[in-house]
């Protein structure tokens, strides 16, 4: 078999590191006899709202889009409260300002914007009289050969039924540089949620390997059509997407803390600038 | 050169603590033991009827020395439990005196039998801040499984708070886990729970005598901040043999002890393994069945006179936890081994001589195609130890020593299987030495005021052969650099001072106070919720300075109707400095940078300890209530303010009632009740991602809901016969089925992503067992 990049060890690792004790004792007690979850009612505090920006710029020319909003209360089931009258402002060097406009609903856009690779693209937002500002560096694209599949026996990180595939991704690892990826996917249409969808992976321990890399956080069912993203990203994004992963794992960590983005001025979310590399595979 | 150094420290000591002694003085010397199974009586008590408050105690080995001018005097020969024996003797000459001592109900011969002696040591002892249980005494109590646990019931005790439901991790006076020294017959051991803490590795069976130091430890320990569990294997009945053990629902044990030859030496194996697998197998859940779930721990120990003046042991203990489930294993366990010589080099210094080894490692493997690999992790300990005991005269028990160990860390490091695919990737091991040097006197400086000082100097030398880094205030790697095979990359030292003062009020009651200073120089980083075998413990460093806990407490002792109740107050108040915790989004794994994720700060720990205890009649046990704070300030944590640890439980309650019905008949009952855990909660959330994400404001700023939960247990004794006794153990974990939370999480609905709920997980219900207990004599 197609030797397996070492970075996916790394990550997978930690990651099993990260739940293990959580998952293992549940199992223990099991085991010995009973356990039980439940969902409880619990007071929690209503912080003051902070401001949310998120924003992914994408190589190539297509609609770049900012969205603003606030933090809610926990337990708040319906759509957070979006931030209207922000001026948005994207800059690339020396070059002038680019002005977003305001699509309401807290969304600012930039119609079809041309985003170009190796360059550092800085991001200004002012919105109730305070100003946050981001940069991030657009990486290049690493291109995606093909996607494969193959029977998933026995995957440690996924529990899945026996008639479960997973989905492996080939591609070659570019030499000269650290790269760092996040790995998407769509199955019949649909993102896929949560933990799932927040596989990021570096190649600090085979920079240039050829890479067959499963998406292992995953499985994938007879006649899905799925579309996969290689997302290239910088290094503080995949720390920021790291943190993020294990935040939402719902594993339980003893002092579980906002992920740092890259926003001055303390608003919470990211500007990221990525390249994207996209194939699609009926699983089959 | 015995004589020399003998007459050296002599001389030395009564110029140093009694100018007066008179010309004719002798000493009288000897062995205290069990007359039924010839096992040492540590801590035994020799009191000199004619001398209010003269007198000493066994040490450790059951070896006691008392020097008294020329006269006639009448001994008492003291042990709870046992009978005290009165002994008239006519000092003359040295004279050597083994004493044996009976139980209440047995026969002893020659001597005068008093019963119930004094019990009130915890009046009268210079020492405070301690709890000793003696293993026999929890028979009764109802734990977890039927399994009896010495630390689950150290737990029952105030100032001692348990890390978790049916966890076997503990937390003494606000301080963490690893703040905890916990020693087998003198070794170290770095893990002390089985099946992720629902079982200590201390096989009760197996030992003799259980002593925590909560504060004012003796100068002889070193190395932890907050406490010194002190645990003594039994040594082997030098009688005659016995056979003894139980079959229980998840796990089953034996012991076997008997003379090597009689009266000169001994042995005990005792084995015990469980097999909570047998329960996973029948359950319904497909992922569960077909998992491999167990532990067994063996301890065995031979002792042996060689001669009048020499003894020598060998112990040793070696458990192991196996864990596997589909596609996965992870095993972890302990061993430790200790050889020890007793020397006498006069008939009042008493020399112990320790060779000890210790050692923790974990390791687990992925075997599934394209996945295979094993991850390991070790610490390893060589460690000596040199410890005398000088009896100069009747007031003063001098202790002084010497302690070095060489210890090697292998952090996590990946080892590639034979086809696989990956490379191996090895984390640089790190070396240290650590050492100390003590001495202290118990001064009985009067028949009311009692001292017991002392001090310690202790070092760590971090060295080579390894890669010292160096990090920016943000944890930003800013320079590395290699050292040579024992180049020393850091080194720490420092004196502990340790102080207990008594004043004894009158006969029943006492006032004490105690400062001490302990130095911790390893660290365990953990960023799970209770202890992990993954935990992973590290030196101090050019990076990591060692944590340093100075405390202060005082104290009043009280007993009532002759000594049937035992009451105290202990009021203590701590001071942690280079306390450890973890920036965000901290990595330790495969990390050999992991310093630059460490944060320092400092800590506050204070409380207030009630307790009562009943000692005799049918109904025993005590109330323990515990009224305390921990608290914790990093300059990066919530805005540098003071914030609650995770053990900053404020009340802490327990209950234990243990009631002889019958001759043949006890029932139990013990009631825990603690405030919920500090923890970390979000208190808002938004979307990034496509992720509903929870939003943190503060640390530990919210609290688990109170804890609470009543265990229930009756011991029914069968026939006693001459050659065979049996008793059957049932028990009600959580009889009133308390949903306790183990965890609490935050997450999307599964149906409806727009919704967020929180998770509690509770691990253990009503959970009934039985153990059957039998001993062939």
């Amino acid at each position: 078999m197609a030797s397996l990049p070492t970075a996916v060890k790394v990550l997978s690792i930690k990651i099993f590191m990260k739940n293990i004790l959580f998952a293992l004792a549940t199992i223990v007690a099991f085991a010995l006899l009973n356990s039980c979850t439940k969902v409880i009612d619990i007071n929690l505090n209503e912080a003051d709202p902070k401001l949310v920006i998120e924003a992914e710029l994408l190589s190539g020319t297509q609609d770049f889009t900012v969205k603003i909003t606030k933090t809610s209360d926990f337990f708040n089931p319906g759509q957070p409260v979006t931030v209207a009258d922000a001026a948005v402002f994207l800059n690339k060097g020396t070059d002038a300002s680019l002005h977003l406009t305001n699509d309401g609903n807290g969304i600012y856009s930039l119609k079809n914007f041309t985003a170009t690779e190796n360059t550092v693209y800085l991001l200004s937002v002012t919105a109730e009289g305070k100003t946050y500002e981001a940069s991030d560096f657009l990486p290049k694209n690493v291109p995606l050969d093909s996607l494969s599949v193959s029977a998933s026996a026995n995957n440690p990180f996924h529990t899945s039924g026996a008639d479960s595939f997973q989905i492996i991704l080939n591609y070659q690892d570019p030499i000269a540089d650290l790269n760092f990826y996040r790995i998407k996917s769509t199955v019949n249409g649909i993102p896929r949620s949560g933990g799932e969808n927040l596989l990021v992976i570096e190649d600090r321990y085979s920079a240039g390997a050829y890479f067959t890399l499963p998406i292992f956080t995953d499985s994938y069912e007879l006649n899905d059509s799925v579309n996969v993203e290689l997302v290239s990203m910088s290094h503080a994004m995949y720390d920021y997407f790291t943190t993020l992963a294990l935040l939402v794992d719902g594993s339980g960590s003893a002092a579980p803390t906002n992920p740092s983005g890259n926003w001055s001025g303390g608003a919470l979310g990211y500007f990221g600038a990525f390249s994207v590399s996209k194939k699609s595979i009926l699983v089959r | 050169m015995h004589n020399f150094l003998n007459s050296c420290l002599a001389a030395l000591f009564i110029l140093l603590f009694l100018p007066n002694i008179s010309a004719q003085n002798f000493t009288i010397n000897g062995t205290l033991k069990d007359a039924s199974n010839g096992e040492d009586l540590i801590g035994a008590t020799v009191v000199v009827k004619e001398m209010p408050g003269i007198g000493t105690a066994a040490n450790t080995y059951g070896f006691y020395s008392l020097t008294l001018p020329k006269g006639e005097y009448t001994l008492l020969f003291r042990y709870i439990g046992l009978e005290t024996t009165e002994q008239k003797i006519t000092l003359d000459r040295d004279l050597r005196l083994d004493k044996e001592l009976a139980s209440e109900t047995g026969m002893t011969i020659a001597e005068v039998v008093i019963k119930s002696g004094k019990d009130n040591k915890n009046v009268s002892k210079n020492e405070m801040s301690v709890t000793k249980l003696d293993p026999k005494d929890i028979e009764n109590i109802p734990v977890i499984f039927g399994e009896k646990d010495i630390i689950k019931t150290l737990q029952l005790t105030p100032g001692v708070k348990s890390a978790g439901d049916g966890n076997a991790g503990f937390y003494v006076r606000g301080g963490a886990i690893d703040q905890n020294l916990i020693l087998l017959d003198e070794a170290p051991v770095y893990n002390a729970s089985h099946l992720l803490g629902f079982f200590s590795v201390f096989n009760s069976d197996a030992l003799k005598d259980v002593t925590l130091y909560k504060g004012s430890m003796p100068a002889e320990f070193g190395g932890r901040g907050s406490s010194v569990l002190d645990i003594k294997m039994k040594d082997g009945n030098n009688k005659k043999f016995n056979a003894s053990g139980g079959l229980g629902v998840i796990s089953s044990r034996l012991t076997l002890e008997g003379p090597i030859q009689k009266d000169e030496g001994s042995f005990i194996i005792s084995a015990r393994r469980t097999y909570a697998d047998i329960f996973s197998n029948l359950s319904k859940k497909e992922s569960i069945r077909g998992t491999k779930l167990y532990f067994y721990d063996l301890n065995a120990k031979a002792n042996y006179r060689l001669s009048e003046k020499d003894r020598l042991f060998l112990s040793g203990y070696f458990g192991r936890d196996v864990l596997g489930l589909s596609g996965f294993g992870l095993d972890w366990g302990n061993y430790t081994a200790t050889l020890r010589w007793n020397h006498l080099f006069s008939d009042r210094l008493f020399s112990n001589t320790s060779a000890i080894v210790s050692n923790y490692d974990y390791q687990f493997g992925i075997g599934v195609t394209g996945f295979d690999f094993k991850v390991k992790a070790a610490i390893d300990d060589i460690n000596l130890k040199q410890d005398f005991t000088f009896f100069p005269n009747a007031h003063n028990t001098i202790k002084f020593g010497l302690n070095f160990i060489n210890h090697t860390f292998q952090p996590t490091s990946l080892d590639a299987g034979e086809f696989s695919s990956f490379n191996d990737s090895k984390t640089e091991q790190r070396f240290a030495y650590e050492g100390g040097a003590y001495a202290q006197n118990d001064w009985k400086i009067s028949e009311r005021l009692g001292l017991q000082y002392g001090v310690r100097y202790s070092f760590f030398d971090y060295h080579g052969k390894g890669t010292a880094y160096t990090f920016d205030e943000d944890g930003v790697k800013t320079s590395e650099k290699f050292y040579k095979k024992g180049e020393s990359i850091q080194f720490y030292g420092g004196f502990e001072p340790r102080l207990g003062l008594k004043f004894q009020i009158d006969e029943s009651s006492s006032f004490k106070g105690g400062v001490s200073r302990n130095m911790q120089f390893m660290h365990l980083l953990t960023n799970a919720t209770t202890a992990s075998p993954t935990d992973l413990w590290v030196p101090s460093s050019n990076n990591v300075k060692p944590q340093i806990v100075d405390q202060v407490s005082v104290g009043y002792f009280r007993n009532f109707s002759d000594n049937m109740f035992e009451a105290s107050i202990e009021t203590y108040y701590k001071s942690l400095q280079n306390q450890i915790d973890y920036r965000n989004g901290a990595d330790l794994t495969f990390n050999a940078e992991y310093e630059g994720a460490l944060t320092y700060g400092k800590g506050t720990a204070y409380g207030a300890e009630f307790y009562l205890k009943k000692n005799k009649g049918r109904l025993t046990g005590w109330v323990g209530y515990t009224l305390s704070r921990s608290l914790r300030k990093f300059e990066d944590i919530n805005k540098g303010d003071f914030y609650p640890a995770k053990q900053d439980r404020i009340h802490d309650l327990s209950i234990v009632a243990i009631y002889k019905l019958h001759k043949h008949l006890t029932v139990s009952a013990t009631w825990v009740f603690y405030t919920g855990d500090a923890s970390t909660f979000p208190s808002g959330k938004y979307t990034v991602a496509g992720v509903q994400t929870p939003y943190y404001t503060e640390r530990n700023g919210y609290r688990f809901p109170n804890y609470h939960r009543l265990d229930l247990g009756v011991t029914l004794l069968g026939k006693q016969r001459k050659n065979f006794e049996s008793s059957w153990n049932f028990s009600v974990f959580n009889a009133y089925g308390r949903q306790n939370a183990y965890s609490i999480t935050f997450r999307e609905n599964e149906d409806d992503h727009s919704k967020t709920e929180a998770v509690q997980t509770t691990l253990f219900s009503i959970i009934p067992a039985v153990t059957y207990n039998f001993k062939f004599k």
